[in-house]
Formats: C-alpha cells, sequence, structure tokens
C-alpha cells in the first residue's frame, strides 16, 4: 500500500515532547523512511487535517498516531471528527495508550479506532512498533474484533 | 216446774250473753235446750230432744268429756270445762267452750246435768289461721336461701336461720345470744352501726350494706347485709331483723377484675412504647405517658384529637391503604414507618403498629395504636446512608485517582526507561561496564513498577468494572485462562486436568481471571517435579468448591492469611516474580461473586486454593 519512492506520512498528535522526540527516534532507530509532522492538541490535529492556517500546505497522512490525553480538544473527539468526516475516515488511526486497564476501558467506548497500542516502557519495543509501521499496521498492533 | 221457771230466768241470762244452755238428763239426753243453743248446734229443738251430746259431737271430740264427767259424777270437781267440736245438722264444724255443772238431790244422788255452750268457731279459727301462719313462717324462715336473723336491739342474736349457720361456720346453739360485733371482721366491726342508727331513727326502713365476718374457721366471708325493725304495735323498735347473702365469690370475681384492670392499666401506663385507643373516626380515645412523651402533648391536649392531624403533611395519608386492610379483616395488624409533628414543630419518626378491637359479633370498636419512637434509628440510618453515598463517592474518586495516577506515573516512567535505553543504545561504546549495568537497574525497576502500576489498576477495578452476573461455564473460563497460559504451561511441560465443571451465575472474564492467576500460581510455584495441576469440584448444598491442586512448593501454614493481602510476597524476587496481587484479586473476585477462598498447604507437597461459588445470583456487581 504504502509508495516504496516516497516516505510514510505520519501526523503524531501528541502533547508530551519527551514522546515526540522517541517516537522520531524510535523511527530513526528503526531506519523507517518517513516524514513525522506532530501536532501538540486536537485542534491543531483538525487544522492539520483539514489543511486550515498554517498548515494549509499538508499532505495527508498515511496515519494518525493519537494520543487521547490532549489540551483543548482530547482524542476521543478527534477520532469522532475523523470517523464523521468522509474525506478523513479512511486513514488509519493508532490510539496510543498508557496502560492495557486505559485500553480496556477505551474499548467499551465503541470510538472506531483502527488498532489500539499501549506505549510500551522498553524502547526496543517501541522500535518494533514504530518499524510495523513502516511494513504498515498489521503485525504487531491487535486489531480490534469485527474488523472495527 | 220449779227449775223450769227458775231455768227459764237463766235461759234469759244466758241467751242475752250468747251462750246455749241445756238441762240433760241422766241417761244423757238433751232434756231441754235454750233456742240459742239450736242455733249454736244447728238443729231445732226438737230433733235436739231425742239426741244425746255424743251423738252430735265431731268423732274426734265424742268422748274427751267422758273422763271428767266420771270425776264430776264422783264429786272430784264442781264442774267439766273442755272446748270441743259439734257437728251441725248441716255438717259444719262449731267449736264450743262447754262447760257442765251437775245438779243432785238433797241426798246426793245425781238428778240432772246443767250445760253452757259457748260458741267460740271464730276464735278458733283465728288461732288456727296464726298457728298456720306461724307454721308458714318458721317454714320460711327455715328454708330460706338467704340467711335470717332476729337481732336484739344490743346486737345479740336471737334467732337465725340454717342458713346464717352455714354461712358463719357456728350451729345455732354457738351463734345464740353472741354478738354480731364480735363475729365481724375487725376493720368492719363498725360497720353497720350507722345504718341500723338510721333505720332505728325512722329515716329509712330498711339498710343495706356490704361487710365481711370472720367464719369459725377462721375464713373471711363477704356478705350483703339488709337490716330491718320490727316494731310493736305502739311503733317502738322491738328487735332487728337481718338478711345475710353470701357474696364471697361475687367479691373475689370483682376483685379478680379489679387486679386484671389494674394490671391492664399498668401495663398500658407502664409500656416503653406509646399506646393510644383510637376512635374509628380516628381520635384519640386513651393514650398512655408514654405516648405524650413522644408527641410532647399533655393527655387532655390529645384525647378527642384526629390523629391525622398530628401526623407530618406528608405522611399523613400513608397509613390509610394499611389501614383499611385490617378492616376488612386482610390482616391483624400493620407496621408502618411515618413521622408526627410534637407540639414543639419537632418531627418525630415512629415505628407504628395498628391492631383493631373487635366487638362479640365482629363489629370493628376501635383501634389500638403503638408508637415507638425510632427517630434516633431514622437519623443513624440517615448517617449510614450519608456515609454510604460518601463512601460511594470517595471510591469512585479513588478509582478515578488510581486511574488517573497509573496514567500519569506511567508517563515519566516510561520516559525514564526509553530515554535509558536510548542512551545505551546510541552512547553504547562511551559507557564502561559499570555504566551499563545501572543503566539496567534503572530499565529493570521501571518495567517493574510498570507491572505494580497495573496490577494494582486491575485489583481497583475488579470491585468496580466488573460485569453483571449470567450463568458462566466454568469449563469455558477454564479454557480461557489455559489459553492466556499456554506459553507457560508448554515451557513448564505442565498437565492440567480438570473435573466435570458446573455453570454457574457470575462474570467470565473475572473467572477467567481467577483461573488464570491460581493456575499461574501453580506454575509459578512449582518443584523440581514436572507440575500436575487438577482443578476439583464438589458440589454443597448451596455452592460449588472449586479447588486448583497443584504438586508445587507448597506453603507454611502461618501464612494462609498472609498471601491473600495486596503486595505481600512469600519469596524474594531473584526466585520467583511478582508483585504479590494475583491472590488478592483472587480474594477479590470470589467475595464480589458471594463466595470464599482459602487455602491447603503442606510444604513440599503441594497447594490447593479452594474457592466456593454460590448456585444461586448473590449481591454483586
Amino acid at each position: 500500500m504504502v509508495n516504496e519512492n516516497r516516505p510514510v506520512e505520519i501526523l503524531l498528535v501528541e502533547d508530551n515532547p519527551g514522546d515526540e522526540r522517541l517516537t522520531r527516534e524510535a523511527l530513526k532507530e528503526g531506519k523507517v523512511y518517513s516524514n513525522l509532522h506532530w501536532v501538540k492538541d486536537g485542534v491543531e490535529a483538525m487544522e492539520f487535517l483539514r489543511r486550515q492556517g498554517k498548515h494549509a500546505g499538508a499532505p495527508r497522512p498515511d496515519i494518525i498516531l493519537l494520543d487521547l490525553n490532549l489540551p483543548k480538544k482530547d482524542g476521543r473527539e478527534v477520532l469522532q471528527d475523523i470517523k464523521n468526516d468522509d474525506e478523513l475516515k479512511r486513514i488509519p488511526v493508532v490510539v496510543l495508550t498508557t496502560s492495557k486497564a486505559e485500553e480496556d476501558v477505551l474499548r467499551t467506548y465503541n470510538l472506531h479506532a483502527n488498532c489500539y497500542v499501549t506505549k510500551p516502557v522498553d524502547l526496543e519495543k517501541f522500535i518494533v512498533v514504530v518499524k510495523s509501521i513502516d511494513v504498515f499496521w498489521l503485525t504487531v498492533v491487535t486489531l480490534p474484533p469485527n474488523g472495527q | 216446774m220449779g227449775e223450769a221457771a227458775t231455768g227459764s230466768v237463766l235461759e234469759r241470762a244466758f241467751d242475752k250473753a250468747g251462750l246455749g244452755v241445756a238441762y240433760i238428763g241422766t241417761d244423757r239426753r238433751f232434756s231441754r235446750v235454750s233456742p240459742r243453743l239450736c242455733e249454736i248446734l244447728g238443729y231445732p229443738a226438737h230433733e235436739l230432744l231425742r239426741l244425746t251430746g255424743k251423738d252430735i259431737s265431731h268423732p274426734d271430740d265424742a268422748d274427751v268429756i267422758n273422763q271428767q264427767r266420771t270425776r264430776l259424777y264422783a264429786g272430784e270437781i264442781d264442774a267439766v270445762r273442755v272446748e270441743k267440736r259439734y257437728l251441725r245438722k248441716d255438717r259444719s264444724v262449731v267449736w264450743v267452750s262447754f262447760t257442765m255443772v251437775l245438779e243432785r238431790a238433797a241426798d246426793g244422788t245425781p238428778q240432772y246435768e246443767i250445760a253452757v255452750y259457748d260458741d267460740i268457731t271464730a276464735r278458733k279459727t283465728a288461732e288456727e289461721a296464726l298457728r298456720e301462719g306461724e307454721k308458714r313462717f318458721r317454714r320460711t324462715f327455715e328454708m330460706a336461701g338467704a340467711g335470717l336473723a332476729q337481732v336484739t336491739l344490743d346486737g345479740r342474736f336471737l334467732r337465725v336461720n340454717p342458713r346464717v349457720c352455714e354461712l358463719l361456720g357456728y350451729s345455732e346453739g354457738e351463734l345464740l345470744g353472741r354478738t354480731v360485733k364480735e363475729l365481724s371482721h375487725p376493720e368492719d366491726r363498725d360497720a353497720a352501726d350507722e345504718p341500723r342508727d338510721r333505720v332505728l331513727r325512722g329515716e329509712a326502713d330498711s339498710a343495706r350494706l356490704e361487710k365481711r365476718y370472720l367464719r369459725k374457721d377462721g375464713a373471711v366471708v363477704w356478705v350483703s347485709l339488709v337490716i330491718a325493725l320490727e316494731r310493736d304495735a305502739a311503733g317502738r323498735p322491738v328487735h332487728a331483723i337481718s338478711v345475710l347473702d353470701d357474696i364471697t365469690s361475687r367479691k373475689r370475681t370483682e376483685a379478680a377484675l379489679q387486679e386484671s384492670e389494674a394490671l391492664f392499666r399498668s401495663t398500658f401506663e407502664l409500656a416503653a412504647s406509646g399506646i393510644a385507643h383510637v376512635s374509628l373516626e380516628g381520635r384519640f380515645m386513651r393514650v398512655n405517658r408514654q405516648l405524650c412523651e413522644i408527641l410532647r402533648y399533655r393527655e387532655d391536649e390529645l384525647i378527642g384529637r384526629s390523629v391525622k392531624e398530628l401526623s407530618h403533611p406528608q405522611d399523613r395519608d400513608v397509613t390509610d391503604a394499611q389501614r383499611r386492610r385490617v378492616h376488612a379483616g386482610e390482616r391483624e395488624s400493620v407496621r408502618v414507618e411515618k413521622r408526627y409533628l410534637r407540639k414543639d414543630g419537632g418531627i418525630v419518626w415512629v415505628s407504628l403498629g395498628v391492631a383493631l378491637v373487635r366487638g362479640d359479633g365482629g363489629a370493628p370498636l376501635y383501634e389500638i395504636a403503638m408508637f415507638d419512637d425510632i427517630t434516633e434509628r431514622k437519623q443513624a440510618e440517615a448517617a449510614l446512608q450519608e456515609a454510604h453515598e460518601e463512601l460511594k463517592r470517595s471510591n469512585s474518586e479513588l478509582e478515578q485517582f488510581a486511574y488517573v495516577a497509573s496514567h500519569d506515573l506511567q508517563e515519566p516512567l516510561r520516559m525514564v526507561s526509553s530515554y535509558t535505553q536510548l542512551l545505551g543504545r546510541r552512547y553504547a561504546e562511551k559507557f564502561d561496564a559499570d555504566a551499563q549495568e545501572f543503566m539496567g537497574y534503572i530499565v529493570d525497576a521501571a518495567a517493574r513498577m510498570k507491572q505494580l502500576i497495573e496490577d494494582l489498576l486491575a485489583y481497583s477495578r475488579v470491585g468496580t468494572k466488573g460485569k453483571d452476573f449470567k450463568p458462566v461455564d466454568l469449563e469455558k473460563a477454564l479454557r480461557r485462562a489455559l489459553g492466556n497460559l499456554k506459553a507457560a504451561i508448554d515451557e513448564a511441560g505442565a498437565a492440567v486436568t480438570h473435573d466435570p465443571l458446573p455453570v454457574v451465575p457470575a462474570d467470565e472474564v473475572q473467572l477467567a481471571q481467577l483461573f488464570q492467576n491460581l493456575v499461574g500460581n501453580a506454575l509459578k510455584f512449582r518443584a523440581a517435579r514436572a507440575p500436575r495441576i487438577h482443578v476439583t469440584v464438589s458440589e454443597m448444598d448451596r455452592f460449588f468448591e472449586v479447588g486448583v491442586r497443584d504438586n508445587g512448593i507448597g506453603i507454611e501454614p502461618q501464612y494462609f492469611e498472609r498471601i491473600f493481602m495486596v503486595f505481600q510476597r512469600l519469596h524474594n524476587k531473584g526466585e520467583y516474580p511478582g508483585t504479590g496481587i494475583g491472590l488478592a484479586i483472587c480474594k477479590k473476585v470470589v467475595e464480589r461473586h458471594g463466595g470464599q477462598i482459602r487455602v491447603e498447604s503442606r510444604p513440599g507437597e503441594g497447594s490447593a486454593f479452594i474457592f466456593t461459588l454460590p448456585k444461586e445470583r448473590t449481591n454483586g456487581g
């Protein structure tokens, strides 16, 4: 699915600079050919996706990495907006959770995320996760039941 | 004849006196009879003159004069005097006072008899009547059901009937002459004085009173006494007449009644509950002290007042439907909890019981209402409810806190761990062996802390995030657990077997977790030999007892309790990894299902973790 001639366009919606840097480093360590676009809150994420304001020239991301606890507009609302938007709803969304417990709770909301990934404490595992984006996101992440 | 002339003067004189006269010959025949005599005897003269006195005498009296006549002739007496009956010609009886003298010749030879007849029938009849009356009176006196006594004016028994003797337990002889007072109960000795004096003064014909006497055997006898007076012709009192009735049994009944009345009254008054009799119109008829205290009203303020009027406005009609059921006879009594308004405006919570009193025919008479002040209990309940709400709130806050804490705690943890590892990857050649080892500790610690946080979160979520109970096939739950443990089972070369497992109402996810933790422990704490794990089931009356048995290292008995507590570990992390939360979660899951968990073990031989699961759904979820 990914064009070999161009980098994977990744939109990271994350308010924690440590995580942003870590993701960037993991992509580097994993030698993933990618463009990482970073927005810090839900409002900016939607502006990026709709190419509004300073994001007028933004590319359409191949995948969105979405943290749920965001300022201004949280990840659940962003997910809702994406899935209600015909233009955007086909973009795969990987919801990044902090704990397995949080993931359990989220599943009950039926948010139509393509998958959930608990952020690993172990860098090695994270690199594996990030790498899998390169070969696409089917290997490591768990697909929710019923192909939601 | 000279005698006749004499006789005729005599006859006239006797005639005037109303007396009959007869001359009787020595042959006993009437030789001459006066007209008055003919009247008395009811025969005409010529018939009498052919008869003797004996001929016309009453058969019973025919010979009554014989003896006297003999003596008269013998000169021993100068006259015959008898009272005797004759039969008149019409066969009626006439009583006669008969006097007879004997006329003798000069030489003493009897010549004829002169008899004088006085008709005393009227007197005799009166006497007879009197005698008859006396007899009747005596009979009445003797036979009367009541005790009758004649008492002298100075209070001595003059005459008593058998009933008096029976009543007082003395013989007639013992009673006569004794004073009434000495037989009276000491406390009632003078009780009759005043009533008797009233009768004596003529203010009343008779007086009635009740007093006690002491029987000869010492027993007390209650008597209803009527005193009257017998007066002579001049109206002067002669003696007193007393009529005595034994009323001991009536008095005893009265006393028993009084006692039961007193008992009831004291029960009513001293009861710890407020009690009221309420009319069918819903008004207080009778209230006890306790009720006055509960409602803070005086008794006289409550009597006649509508009960509803005192109810709290919001509770005014809560008893209506219930009371109707009692009136309809569907229920004996009902109990409700409601509020009343005290006189001081305060609110009092009352547990109110209402029962209905019915008459002989079953018609409702009045209600008995029992009031128990439960204000304190209600306040305690409210406080408890508040505390419960508070607890729920704080629990939910705590859960929120645990969630946020675990989430936010993991962020920095991830940073510490990930960047330490990043350092290691990028700058490995610049760090010596010590630095590498130190970084290893940092990464290990972060991983363990993450596990701790995850487990703690799982533990806190057992009670709050569980699902509703549905019938769960335990075998399915076990299979799910074994599926999750497949790698560990294979690695340990363990054999896991089980009895046929039942279906119970449960939360399947949590039961799978329970099996996973127990089987996981059995694998983790295995001995050198290959682990054999068997799940047993025993069916009890109300629950199933499920056991997870292993042949592992076992547990010392002193730790049987401790292992179920959070963060309690028996081994150091080097031997067996873990956070010490697994069994705490098991305990919480079992308890949420209404069961209990315990361990049986022998060190070196193995352990059995045994938990119960109720067959019926208990309070959970």
